[in-house]
């Protein structure tokens, strides 16, 4: 079985060194490069060599959901975590509206970041209580709005996994009480993620109508 | 000036021009139209045939024309008048007699030829007519030199007479004729109708709002008054009904002199309680004398009627002084009824008195409804005042009452703010308990720790985790979007989890609730979950246990929290690395943070597993502001 190629965008030596660390130990992983600012980040994903890119967004010189952006543009296979320190705030949703798939906590145990990165590999994406709750109240305050806002994307099951998540049950149980699969409640997760992504570039598309950029 | 001095101005000219005009008509004319001051009268008994006496009866009496026949039997009787004047010129037109004062109807001949009837006095009938009447006397009738008058007058009272007659060309006499009869009878007849209308709307106002007396005072006076001027305008009366119409007559004329000096007394803030029962009394003799007497009281009118005049000129007097001394304008209008009236019947006592001196007509009840206008006026003032008084205290009351509600709208805000604040500011101080108490202590014992240098990587890793652990509980707890605990406790599961299952540590998650959410203070919130969270630590510190399980139960008005492992008990327990063994520090901050939030904690420890439970009552409603 082929290691899973691991890049780090962070510009925390502390961290990035720690991150490194663990991706290196661990006999699943492969680091394939390293990169401290948004600079030096471009240049690495250029050579796009990752599977699985770790961002943290408080770089020097950039905010990462732009790097973000363009490797979910120029990349599909590969897939981005984003660093966060509680896995709760607005960035991550911003992230996942950028076309992160997955977070990890910076406070994450070796096992848990390497279970993380293979979960996500393996086409799985993580969302905690937290997350699902705003992603939830995210379209929920956007579906009554008229317009060129798109109404809630969400199908019912998507919105019934959803909730189910943010009362802290596991896929798995998801899975019991939805009378689904657990690779079934996964593959809704996935789709969420992609209908975030796909509806905040709508939502980007219909402000930049209303700024004037488009025509 | 003021519209109420110029309405007072103008209903004075108007009280003003009513006898001038009567007066100018007298005068009229006077060369031409000639009065027969001179008559012959003759009584007889009355009789069913009209046979015009024989000239040459030796009782033919010469009399002046206005002097009275007594009649003191007061049975029914016929006077004959006889005059005789000259026509010097031939005649081009008809001429006509004015008689003034034909109160008892009768018959007119001219050289022997009846020329005209008015309906009279009869066995069955009394006239009363208070009015002039005019004879027209054709050309044809006429002769030139002496022509001769003779006049038929059937009555019962006991003064018989008929005025000054007048006779002259019909377009001279024509004139004289309609003026008295528009004084004496239209407007009679107007005032009747005026005094009526009044009287019932000034007596409905009564009737609606008792305190008003002095409505009902005012409104019973020109009542007595409507009714006394019907006798001016009913003028062939059944005898059946004579008595008690004159009874009637005299209550009314009494009352309403007794009554209108009371109102304009009491109008003026006078009340004299026995000089108003004893003026009543006095009042109710004419009707009661009627009663008694029947026509005879005729008699004793005359004084009875004096005594009335003399009441009203005290009445009169008094108001006059009052203004003199008040001199306002309510004082001054309070004068004119009282004096109006006293002048009026005072004329009329004299007419009536000394008729054969005068001719004059009755004016009491042509001053009536001047009286109304001006006690109107005076009604009306009052009114307007009251009524400008009353909207001037509603404003006042409606300012009084915005500004109460502004000023309670305000303390209300303050209090509210001072409540928000004060609740931010505990709510503050809460928190920075907690971290002082939590995060703090535990940092600086490990700082300490770190610093003797007794303190593995592992054991500095491990404290510094639960710190972190601890900040999110805070930070879960505290989430601005939702104070839902249920919420909190799944994303604390999600965070454990992981760690439990790198244990190897089984969990069985399981929540019965029938309700979403449960809403709870942020500083219980955090109590729960810190205590959760520590049962958790303890089992995968101490407890070498294999499953736990959570159990999460909400009822209306409970929460419910079971722990359950199956681990080896406190007893046994023996840390991996030699913690303090978790009788210690972690269970009685469980407890004090129990009892802190009013829950129950019972923690159960055997050899086979350890079990806690936390119950908590549950406050219907989220208090916001509760301490």
């Amino acid at each position: 079985m082929s290691r899973i190629k691991v890049a780090i965008v962070e510009d925390d030596a502390e961290f990035r060194q720690r991150f490194a660390r663990i991706v290196q130990d661990s006999e699943q992983l492969e680091l394939v490069g390293t990169a401290d600012t948004a600079r030096t980040g471009y240049a690495l994903i250029e050579r796009k060599l990752a599977d699985i890119y770790l961002v943290d967004l408080g770089l020097p010189d950039e905010n990462g959901i732009n790097l973000i952006r363009r490797i979910a543009a120029s990349q599909p296979n590969a897939a981005v975590m984003v660093v966060t320190v509680f896995g709760d705030d607005d960035h991550v949703v911003r992230s996942i509206q950028a076309g992160a798939t997955g977070y990890l906590l910076k406070d994450a145990l070796p096992e848990e970041m390497v279970g993380c990165i293979r979960a996500l590999y393996e086409g799985g994406s993580p969302v905690s209580p937290v997350i699902a709750r705003r992603v939830l109240s995210l379209f929920r305050s956007t579906a009554p709005a008229p317009g060129p806002s798109a109404p809630n994307p969400l199908t019912q099951r998507e919105t019934e996994v959803l909730t189910l998540v943010a009362k802290g049950l596991s896929f798995a149980e998801i899975g019991a009480s939805l009378e689904i699969s657990q690779f079934t409640v996964i593959a809704h997760v996935r789709k969420i993620y992609q209908k975030l992504a796909v509806h905040s570039r709508g939502e980007a598309v219909f402000e930049a109508r209303q700024m004037g950029l488009l025509r | 000036m003021t519209p109420r001095a110029l309405l007072l101005a103008l209903t004075l000219l108007l009280c003003s021009g009513w006898p001038a005009a009567g007066a100018q008509t007298a005068s009229t004319h006077h060369d031409t139209v000639e009065t027969l001051r001179n008559a012959r009268v003759l009584v007889e008994p009355y009789q069913d045939t009209l046979t015009p006496p024989d000239p040459t009866n030796p009782q033919w009496r010469d009399t002046p024309t206005a002097e009275r026949q007594l009649n003191p039997s007061l049975q029914l009787m016929r006077v004959w008048f006889a005059f005789q004047f000259q026509v010097h010129d031939p005649v081009d037109q008809p001429w006509a007699l004015l008689l003034t004062r034909l109160y008892s109807g009768g018959t007119v001949f001219l050289n022997g030829l009846p020329v005209g009837e008015v309906a009279s006095s009869s066995p069955v009938a009394q006239a009363n007519w208070l009015r002039p009447h005019q004879f027209t006397l054709a050309i044809t009738g006429l002769r030139q030199g002496t022509n001769t008058l003779l006049v038929a007058v059937p009555s019962r009272y006991g003064q018989i007479g008929i005025g000054l007659p007048s006779v002259g060309p019909q377009d001279l006499i024509q004139p004289l004729y309609e003026r008295r009869h528009f004084w004496e009878y239209t407007v009679a007849l107007v005032s009747v109708w005026l005094l009526m209308v009044a009287a019932f709307c000034l007596l409905a106002i009564w009737l609606w709002r008792r305190q008003e007396v002095l409505y009902g005072l005012f409104g019973l006076a020109i009542l007595a008054w409507g009714i006394r001027t019907i006798h001016h305008v009913w003028t062939v009366i059944p005898l059946s009904l004579w008595v008690a119409w004159r009874t009637v007559y005299y209550a009314a004329t009494g009352f309403g002199v007794v009554l209108l000096c009371m109102f304009v007394l009491r109008a003026g803030g006078l009340r004299w309680r026995w000089a108003e029962r004893l003026t009543l009394a006095y009042a109710a003799i004419g009707p009661l004398a009627t009663l008694l007497l029947g026509g005879r009281f005729e008699f004793w009118e005359v004084p009875w009627y004096a005594g009335a005049i003399a009441l009203i000129g005290i009445t009169a007097v008094i108001t006059w002084y009052r203004a003199a001394t008040r001199r306002t304008t309510r004082a001054l209008a309070l004068t004119l009824p009282a004096s109006t009236v006293f002048i009026a019947f005072l004329h009329d006592y004299i007419v009536k008195a000394n008729a054969g001196a005068l001719d004059h007509m009755y004016i009491a009840h042509a001053v009536a409804p001047m009286v109304v206008l001006i006690m109107c006026l005076v009604m009306l003032v009052r009114f307007v005042q009251s009524l400008n008084r009353v909207e001037g205290i509603n404003h006042e009351l409606e300012q009084r009452v915005r500004a109460r509600e502004a000023e309670l709208h305000a303390n209300h805000e303050s209090l509210l703010r001072m409540e928000l604040r004060q609740a931010s500011s505990a709510e503050r101080q809460r928190i920075m308990q907690d971290m002082h108490d939590g995060l703090g202590s535990q940092l600086l014992s490990s700082l300490a720790m770190v610093e003797r240098g007794g303190a593995g990587q592992h054991e500095v890793a491990q404290v510094l985790r639960e710190c972190i652990d601890d900040m999110r509980l805070v930070l879960d707890a505290l989430s601005p979007d939702d104070c839902d605990l249920l919420s909190a406790l799944g994303t604390l599961r999600y965070r454990m989890a992981p760690r439990l299952a790198a244990a190897g540590i089984a969990l069985e998650w399981q929540i019965d609730s029938a309700q979403d959410s449960l809403e709870l203070e942020p500083r219980h919130a955090l109590a729960v979950l810190r205590i959760v969270q520590e049962g958790i630590a303890n089992v995968f510190k101490h407890s070498r246990a294999t499953r736990l399980s959570v159990h999460i139960a909400t009822t209306a008005d409970a929460l419910r929290i079971d722990l359950q492992d199956n681990g080896c008990g406190f007893a046994q327990s023996r840390t991996r690395s030699g913690d303090i063994p978790p009788s210690g520090h972690g269970l009685t901050h469980m407890r004090r943070r129990a009892a802190a939030m009013g829950a129950e904690l019972d923690i159960a420890s055997a050899t086979d597993g350890t079990r806690i439970s936390l119950r908590k009552p549950l406050v219907l409603g989220y208090p916001l502001l509760a301490g």
